[in-house]
């Protein structure tokens, strides 16, 4: 519960850094074209609207304690024996999903590109990388997103233009619109999109508190990552649907790479895909940043150690030793993460405890208040 | 900042240097497969063959000018119950690794997709090395092994050929379609829609066709050829296409880019061609009183391409009249195409899918008997043309005096 130093992270930074970390791997499986057909972007665009709440609710903890992060607030309104307990609660889920991000990321690459390649090498390799950026502090890694992000925006909007004047985009793939109703489009977005990736910005509470002493702007520049990336989700699930087709995008293992290597222009710009893998890796590397960061932040706090960074090669190890054993296959990996860590894993954590710290923190102060008024008046 | 864009602009290039990590080949290592055939084998398996290219072939024949010493494509045959067992069998004659990526078509017998499509497309739309934009074609006289085996004069590689003929018969006669994995898998998955795809046959005698003398014949003794439209329906192949029906249906499915069609001219049959430079057409379905009316919407744009015989081709009213006779002509075309869409109740055009789009919940109740329904639907079609100019000349030779 110290006092941080604040590292200079520019707003700007931050925002790039939420951006990636919610675009993350989401953008190349094609979120919701699965559960919701040619629906998904209307998912999608609830989905944003859904994860701005959720986010507010973060926000308002943090507001509250403005220099504490999560499991420095955790342990401030419920008390030091279970808030602690929570917060330790709190660093496994981030290793936790630092480690399914891994896991995703090499999966698909392994599937996409490089079949031969054994997954703890690209796995490893990764690891080094965050590894190495994270020694230079959460200034370093969002410092990093902000200059990936602008490779990333004029390659981005580059293929989408190409795939709109080249692809062979068929806008009609879009009807019916809601063809089942509201409701697939609804269990889309809860708890699925609700959790992944909006959700997971709860790692965001263990970072603010780091970021310039300004809360309110931090809040704000946060919000506007989300409905950036939220918008940039829908934009690629249009695409995915117009120019693959629903069937052929809700079958694939990563429709966006199915969709650019579609791109034709001439004989001599052709196979795209490359843009498919350069978007996993960023989109990886900050996420596994991300998770990484929270938890080491997180020990660090709940063991009072001074420096961080002392964490970071055993938590590494520890996330390369998860990644190798939780699922056996990536349809094993893929079930778990889409029908039991939502339900079991993610609302509790993500949504629950939240909603629940500000609830007790309300009561909290509200007792205080009418006990300190009461005082007065006796 | 200058510097730092140097920088930064140096570290863009080594994008285009990472090869083919993985895969553990050089291109000196890798057999590029040109175009593969898929026919049935005498004991029910599947008999698959790959036209490789002969790179060293192709390199000595640029650099040497004049035809080289042996054949350009050499065409490898195994079989085996999944394609993949086949192709992985034919490991045993190929020296390097069978590579895919470069595959300018797959050719697919008329008795494999007789029996069903299904039970090959899988490899193709799942292996990473297949891609969507693949061209598929049926053999209709022939197998597949052995179109493959013709050399032809023109062309270096017969089997990248096989794609560029598609793509040109498709584009000046529009009697052919340019059909591709994911336009095939569409066709066999989605509600309302069946697969079309182009046909090619062997001309000629194709044991000579193989060997290097087919090259020195002016007139080759065997050749190959994109000809008609075949129907499906539940993936099985149906019946074929020809001509103007064939044309037709390319209309309707609107991807007719150009073609030449012939009207009367008086009373000389046939004698005015005119040539289409741009065609549209928008379909739609709908439910009248439990009964479904297709409708068919089409306009056209030509010009007078040929005039045979003497007509005042200055002349507005001239040229109403012939956009009448072009509109009545291609909403014949148009029709006997549906019509014979409807007597196979292969729905190729899509209709069930525009009802589908536009009324989602009546879709619901017919999805399942929409093949019959589709069959005795009743259909309208309307067309609009308009000629806008004539080349060179006004008035044809014939009309002077």
């Amino acid at each position: 519960m110290r006092q941080h130093v604040t590292e200079k992270v520019q707003s700007y930074q931050l925002f790039s850094l939420v951006v990636f970390f919610e675009l993350g791997t989401t953008i190349v499986l094609g979120n919701g074209i699965h559960q919701a057909r040619q629906d998904a972007w209307l998912a999608n665009l609830l989905g944003v609207g859904v994860g701005l709440l959720l986010f507010l609710v973060y926000a308002r903890l943090y507001l509250r304690y403005p220099a504490l992060s999560l499991t420095g607030s955790l342990q401030k309104i419920c008390g030091k024996p279970v808030g602690w307990i929570l917060g330790l609660v709190y660093v496994e889920y981030f290793l936790y999903l630092a480690a399914r991000d891994l896991k995703d990321f090499t999966r698909l690459l392994q599937v996409g590109y490089f079949p031969l390649m054994p997954i703890a090498v690209t796995a490893s390799f990764m690891l080094l990388i965050v590894i190495y950026v994270l020694t230079k502090g959460l200034e370093g890694l969002a410092g990093t997103s902000f200059v990936f992000f602008i490779f990333f925006s004029v390659m981005f909007c580059t293929t989408d233009v190409l795939i709109l004047l080249f692809g062979e985009v068929k806008p009609e793939q879009l009807q019916p619109v809601l063809e089942n109703g509201w409701r697939p489009v609804f269990q889309t977005v809860f708890p699925l999109m609700l959790t992944f990736p909006y959700g997971e910005m709860i790692a965001f509470t263990m970072m603010l508190p780091f970021c310039r002493n300004q809360p309110r702007k931090n809040v704000k520049t946060a919000l506007w990552g989300i409905l950036v990336s939220g918008l940039v989700l829908t934009v690629t699930v249009i695409l995915d649907i117009v120019v693959s087709g629903v069937d052929i995008s809700a079958r694939s293992s990563f429709p966006y790479l199915i969709t650019i290597s579609q791109v034709e222009v001439g004989t001599f710009l052709q196979r795209l895909d490359v843009v498919t893998i350069l978007v996993l890796i960023m989109g990886g590397f900050f996420k596994i940043g991300v998770f990484l960061h929270a938890a080491v932040v997180g020990a660090a706090d709940l063991f009072g150690v001074h420096n961080p960074r002392k964490f970071l090669l055993p938590f590494a190890t520890v996330v390369l030793v998860t990644f190798l054993t939780m699922a056996e296959s990536l349809m094993e990996h893929i079930q778990i993460g889409l029908q039991i860590v939502p339900k079991y894993v993610h609302l509790p954590l993500q949504l629950g405890i939240p909603l629940l710290l500000l609830i007790v923190d309300g009561v909290k102060s509200r007792t205080k208040k009418q006990r300190s008024a009461g005082e007065n008046f006796s | 900042m200058i510097k730092y864009g140097l920088i930064l602009s140096l570290l863009f290039f080594p994008l285009f240097m990472t090869g083919c990590t993985g895969y553990h080949q050089d291109i000196d290592q890798l057999a590029i497969v040109s175009a593969m055939g898929v026919d049935k084998a005498a004991n029910g398996q599947y008999r698959v063959s790959f036209q490789v290219i002969n790179s060293s072939q192709i390199a000595s024949t640029k650099t040497g000018g004049g035809g080289g010493k042996s054949v350009p494509v050499v065409v490898y045959t195994d079989t085996g119950k999944t394609l993949i067992e086949a192709i992985r069998k034919a490991s045993q004659q190929v020296t390097k690794r069978l590579y895919f990526s470069h595959q300018q078509g797959v050719i697919i017998e008329e008795k494999v997709a007789r029996a069903g499509l299904k039970d090959v497309f899988d490899i193709l739309e799942r292996n990473i090395q297949q891609r969507l934009q693949l061209n598929v074609l049926i053999a209709r006289r022939g197998t597949a092994e052995d179109i493959l085996k013709v050399l032809i004069p023109t062309e270096m590689l017969p089997g990248s050929r096989v794609g560029e003929a598609l793509k040109t018969s498709s584009r000046v006669l529009g009697e052919t379609l340019e059909s591709n994995v994911r336009d095939v898998v569409h066709g066999l998955t989605d509600d309302g829609i069946e697969p079309a795809i182009s046909g090619i046959e062997l001309i000629g005698k194709d044991e000579q066709g193989q060997s290097m003398s087919n090259l020195q014949e002016s007139r080759p003794v065997a050749y190959t050829r994109i000809n008609g439209i075949a129907l499906f329906r539940d993936g099985k192949l149906q019946k074929w296409m020809e001509g103007n029906t064939a044309r037709g249906a390319v209309t309707l499915l609107d991807r007719l880019k150009n073609t030449v069609v012939n009207i009367n001219c008086g009373d000389k049959k046939d004698a005015l061609a005119i040539e289409i430079t741009h065609a549209r057409t928008k379909l739609g379905a709908d439910m009248n009183k439990g009964k479904p009316v297709l409708t068919v919407q089409m306009a056209f744009l030509g010009n007078v391409y040929e005039a045979d015989c003497p007509i005042q081709l200055n002349d507005q009213e001239t040229i109403d009249r012939l956009q009448h006779r072009l509109e009545r002509e291609m909403k014949r075309e148009v029709l006997s195409a549906v019509k014979t869409a409807q007597k196979e109740k292969c729905d190729i055009f899509g209709f069930g899918e525009t009802l589908h789009r536009s009324q989602p919940q009546r879709w619901k109740t017919i999805r399942n008997r929409w093949n019959p329904i589709f069959s005795k639907a009743e259909v309208r079609v309307r067309a609009k043309a308009i000629i806008d100019h004539a080349g060179l000349r006004f008035d044809p030779f014939w009309s002077s005096k």
